[in-house]
């Protein structure tokens, strides 16, 4: 006889969840970088989502009007193909953010789950996984990336997630230190005598404690995958699509930058760039000031 | 005729209030406490967790944390050379004199008291210089062993150690020992004893008892062990819900305690000597110190409640002929009239 | 007419904890630890901070192993024990913690640290049916209008709340046997009484033994009444009894000094007014550093030289369960 309808499981997760956002939105809401850094975020997303409707790009070169000054009719000029650079500039981030959330989104689950299983299985599997995370950290990414395009046709999804799978090392170790110190707590000491399984230690009693652990990570991982594309498109290794990337990659290498009308060409990528990835860092930091577990409680 | 008060007291909490600014609102932590300690005297501060006894104390050092705001109220005490300051509106640099030199604190889980990289005897010496430089090396250390050693400490070893080297009892008189060592006129003591075991604890009580004794400070001590509180107290205050419900001589408190609070306290702790059909817990738990209603907040949990126990909150007032007061409508043992 | 005396629900004999060091002898935490609980038993355990009964705690637990002796658990012994035999006992034996603060999972809410194990264990998935049961068991432990605690996080509750939902996590499992591990140390004084109190409930209820372990010996009196009391020190039990022989005629110098401890020096609360009896020095001695003999000779005011330096006492007989491991002891049984 329930005294009341409401079915109570799905009511701790929708309070859960309630509670998460709560917890984000006072972060941002009272750090004023944070809020300046959501804003930004936000524009930057509202940007590239109506960018299609409302900034189609050129697909068009038109000869007579390469490499022109910023004018009423372009307000930042336009490139060596005559393409107008602002619509290019609107449209060019929605590649780099989908990208990296899928990055981010892989490589956040597998550091939490092989940090979290290392931590509470222990033993070989454990020393075994702390070594290879070693030996992972120290390789370059970058020229390990420039040599599977070598061998390997590299679309930018595909890379989105060899990206993703390659940054499991740096998230494991932080992720098994934090399990390592959860794992001495009373609550788990009470978990093992009720004989609960190891994934569900796993899953539903230490991973509920590190969620603003993976928040602040995600929006680190989102920052890295930025940089590695944008070095890769920058190095002009992937294939070229629409982005702020290749747009610096064709400014270089179509000698744009030597013609001060369409300096423009260069900064005006850099700057977004710069931008996205400061608005990310800001938000971070909010974050983890409500999140870190040095200050929670 | 009344003789006149020869000596003011030492230390006085007048009229204070004290509230956090919390997500919910504005928690009123303490409410309009009144607390006297003369030269020498050893007052408990007892109640639950919650009801305010260590906001309280840890107001006198200004030590609140920048939540906690200071609504009104003074903390009056009298320095040495006679002079009366309020310490709530004394400038830092002054509060920092008094500091460890006229009032010590010893605070609640005193094992992170300590500074865990750093040697004990550096800690000592760091106490002493941040306040008299007049002092070397050598007569510092030679008093800390000093003061070490009537604690009944080894002082060679504890000195020379780290804090995680030495046990809780050990940090807690080594504590004690620290709180002397500009032999303060008052002590503030917040649960001295939780977390030890029993002989331990009789022996840090007969220490301070001693050390007072020889040492001549006044004391206030935070505790909910009502055990404690019969041996090393002259003066018992009874706090709950932020505000002072019972002021008595220890004696009189346990023999004919007032308060119905303070009656439920003493009847909720078993003892040796006891048996266990004697027992009673008080039923409910403390009102929300937020949303504070009218009248009195023990009301709820009131076995002697009255009608006008809900619509007016009871004043704390001194019983004729002696030096007992406390806030109730309808008082525990009011037969005795003898306090 | 069944005369035999029904088994001993736990039966601990000689049982030992030892660790091993690099580079140096092992340290022996327990020693020569010799109890047994029957089922719907209390046996308390009282001890300084350091004398090893949380070891003790924890090795009856299931948590910690032992490294001498026997630990027989319904006629079976637990480190023997695999695979689905270990699991029955795992359930049979619960621990409740002594920091409230800490033995909640913080991210849960209290409706979920009562269902987990309920639904891992009872294989019930429909939602109604679990609420219903742990309204029965939020019921059990006081914690009512249930409504009011469901989904409650552990921040939003009190101490004494806390171990109750521990109290109720616990139940979910059916244990025969609860560790209590000085749960009431970390609640305020006017509230252990009634969370005892629950305890014993419980135990009328269901049955339940419990080893009660404290420091605190008017507590241990109040909920072992009428049942066995065991003093430790340093690793070996010192003395036994029923409550009421142990605190009217204590028979061990230890348990002496803790009695006047605990009576202390006042008259006011206790009512009854005792002769001090205190121990010589203030600290206990390492466990890597056990004393010869009987390791309260240093500290023991009436040691006798050559004697209590040397010999290590057995636990010697009084009468009615009542036994204390003293040479002085001995002489007068002559």
């Amino acid at each position: 006889m329930a005294t009341k309808d409401v079915p109570y499981v799905t009511l701790s997760q929708s309070t859960r969840l309630k509670k998460l956002f709560e917890q984000i939105r006072y972060a941002i809401l009272n750090n004023k970088a944070g809020l300046f850094g959501f804003v930004l975020l936000s524009l930057i997303v509202v940007m590239s989502v109506i960018a299609p409707v409302v900034f189609p790009l050129d697909t068009v070169s038109d000869p007579s009007k390469i490499l022109q000054a910023p004018s009423s009719e372009h307000i930042l000029g336009t490139d060596h193909l005559g393409r107008d650079i602002w619509k290019q500039i609107a449209n060019g981030g929605r590649e780099l953010l989908m990208l990296s959330l899928v990055t981010a989104s892989i490589g956040v689950f597998l550091g939490l789950a092989l940090g979290a299983f290392s931590a509470v299985i222990g033993g070989i599997f454990d020393s075994v996984m702390v070594f290879l995370a070693d030996v992972w950290l120290s390789i370059p990414r970058l020229p390990l990336l420039v040599v599977f395009s070598g061998f390997f046709r590299l679309d930018s999804l595909t890379l989105a997630i060899i990206l993703g799978i390659l940054s499991w090392a740096g998230l494991y170790r932080t992720i098994r230190s934090e399990v390592l110190s959860l794992k001495q707590r009373d609550f788990i000491e009470a978990a093992t005598m009720q004989d609960l399984s190891t994934s569900h230690i796993v899953f539903r009693e230490i991973s509920p404690n590190l969620i603003g652990f993976i928040a602040v990570n995600f929006t680190l991982l989102m920052r890295a995958a930025i940089y590695a594309q944008v070095g890769l498109f920058f190095l002009g290794i992937l294939p070229l699509e629409q982005n702020w990337g290749v747009m610096i990659n064709q400014a270089w290498t179509q000698g744009v930058i030597y013609n001060p009308n369409s300096i423009l060409f260069i900064l005006a990528p850099t700057i977004m760039i710069s931008i996205l990835i400061i608005s990310l860092v800001w938000v971070g930091k909010a974050l983890e000031d409500v999140f870190n577990p040095a200050l929670r409680n | 005729m009344e003789a006149a008060q020869t000596t003011l007291p030492n230390f006085q909490i007048q009229d204070l209030s004290i509230a956090y600014s919390t997500k919910r609102g504005m928690l009123k932590a303490v409410s309009n406490a009144f607390v006297t300690i003369a030269d020498g005297e050893s007052v408990a501060l007892i109640g639950e967790s919650g009801c305010g006894k260590t906001t309280l104390a840890t107001s006198i050092v200004g030590a609140l944390p920048l939540a906690a705001e200071v609504i009104h109220g003074k903390l009056l005490y009298k320095k040495q050379d006679g002079k009366v300051v309020d310490l709530l509106r004394l400038k830092k640099k002054e509060m920092r004199l008094l500091l460890w030199q006229d009032i010590a604190m010893v605070f609640q889980a005193s094992q992170s008291s300590f500074n865990p990289v750093k040697k004990v005897k550096t800690q000592f010496l760091d106490a002493v210089r941040a306040h008299d430089r007049s002092q070397s090396k050598k007569q510092i250390l030679q008093r800390s062993a000093e003061l070490l050693e009537t604690v009944m400490l080894d002082s060679e070893k504890v000195l020379n150690a780290f804090p995680h080297e030495l046990s809780g009892g050990m940090k807690q008189r080594a504590l004690i020992a620290l709180s002397l060592i500009l032999n303060p006129r008052l002590i503030i003591l917040d649960e001295p004893t939780t977390a030890l075991d029993l002989i331990t604890q009789a022996k840090i009580l007969e220490l301070l008892n001693d050390l007072k004794m020889k040492f001549g400070f006044s004391l206030l001590f935070i505790t909910h062990d009502l055990g404690i509180v019969s041996e090393l107290s002259n003066t018992v205050v009874t706090m709950y819900a932020g505000r002072v419900v019972e002021n008595s001589p220890t004696s009189d408190f346990f023999e004919t305690p007032r308060h119905p609070y303070s009656n439920g306290l003493i009847n909720a702790i078993p003892r040796l000597s006891m048996d266990s059909s004697n027992i009673y817990s008080i039923p409910g738990s403390t009102p929300d110190m937020i949303d504070i209603k009218d009248g009195c907040p023990f009301e709820p949990r009131c076995y002697r409640r009255l009608d006008q126990c809900k619509k007016f909150m009871p004043p704390l007032e001194k019983l004729e002929g002696s030096n007992r007061s406390f806030a109730c409508w309808n008082p525990v043992n009011e037969w005795k009239k003898n306090g | 007419m069944n005369g035999k005396k029904m088994a001993d629900l736990i039966k601990l004999t000689s049982l030992g904890k030892s660790f091993s060091q690099k580079n140096r002898p092992p340290i022996t935490i327990l020693r020569d630890i010799n109890l047994t609980i029957g089922k719907s038993e209390t046996l308390c355990v009282l001890g300084e901070s350091g004398c090893g009964k949380t070891t003790l705690g924890k090795i009856i637990a299931g948590l910690s192993s032992y490294t001498s002796g026997s630990y027989s658990f319904n006629d079976k012994e637990v480190g023997m024990l695999k695979g689905k035999a270990w699991r029955e006992f795992r359930k049979s034996v619960q621990l409740i913690h002594q920091n409230p603060y800490d033995s909640l999972n913080p991210a849960l809410m209290t409706f979920d640290i009562i269902a987990n194990p309920i639904k891992r264990h009872e294989k019930i998935t429909k939602i109604a049916d679990l609420y219903e049961r742990v309204s029965q068991l939020l019921e059990l432990v006081g914690l009512t209008p249930v409504e009011d605690f469901v989904d409650k996080y552990p921040n939003a509750l009190s101490g004494g709340q806390r171990q109750r939902v521990s109290i109720a996590r616990v139940l979910t499992m059916n244990p025969k046997a609860i560790v209590v591990d000085e749960a009431t140390s970390m609640i305020d004084t006017s509230l252990r009484v009634s969370l005892l109190r629950t305890l014993r409930d419980i135990q009328k209820k269901m049955g339940v033994s419990y080893f009660f372990i404290t420091h605190d010996l008017a507590l241990g009196k109040f909920f072992a009444s009428g049942q066995k009391v065991m003093i430790m020190y340093l690793g070996r039990i010192v003395e036994e009894a029923f409550t009421n022989d142990l605190v009217e005629s204590p028979a061990h110098p230890y348990t002496r000094a803790v009695i006047s401890a605990a009576v202390g020096s006042s008259d006011i609360l206790e009512r009854t007014i005792i002769e001090k009896y205190t121990l010589h020095g203030t600290d206990i001695p390492s466990f890597s550093r056990i004393p010869s003999g009987c390791p309260l000779h240093p500290r023991c005011p009436e040691m006798m030289p050559g004697e209590c330096d040397r010999i290590l006492p057995d636990l010697y007989d009084l009468g009615n369960g009542h036994r204390a491991a003293c040479l002085l002891v001995k002489k007068e049984k002559i």
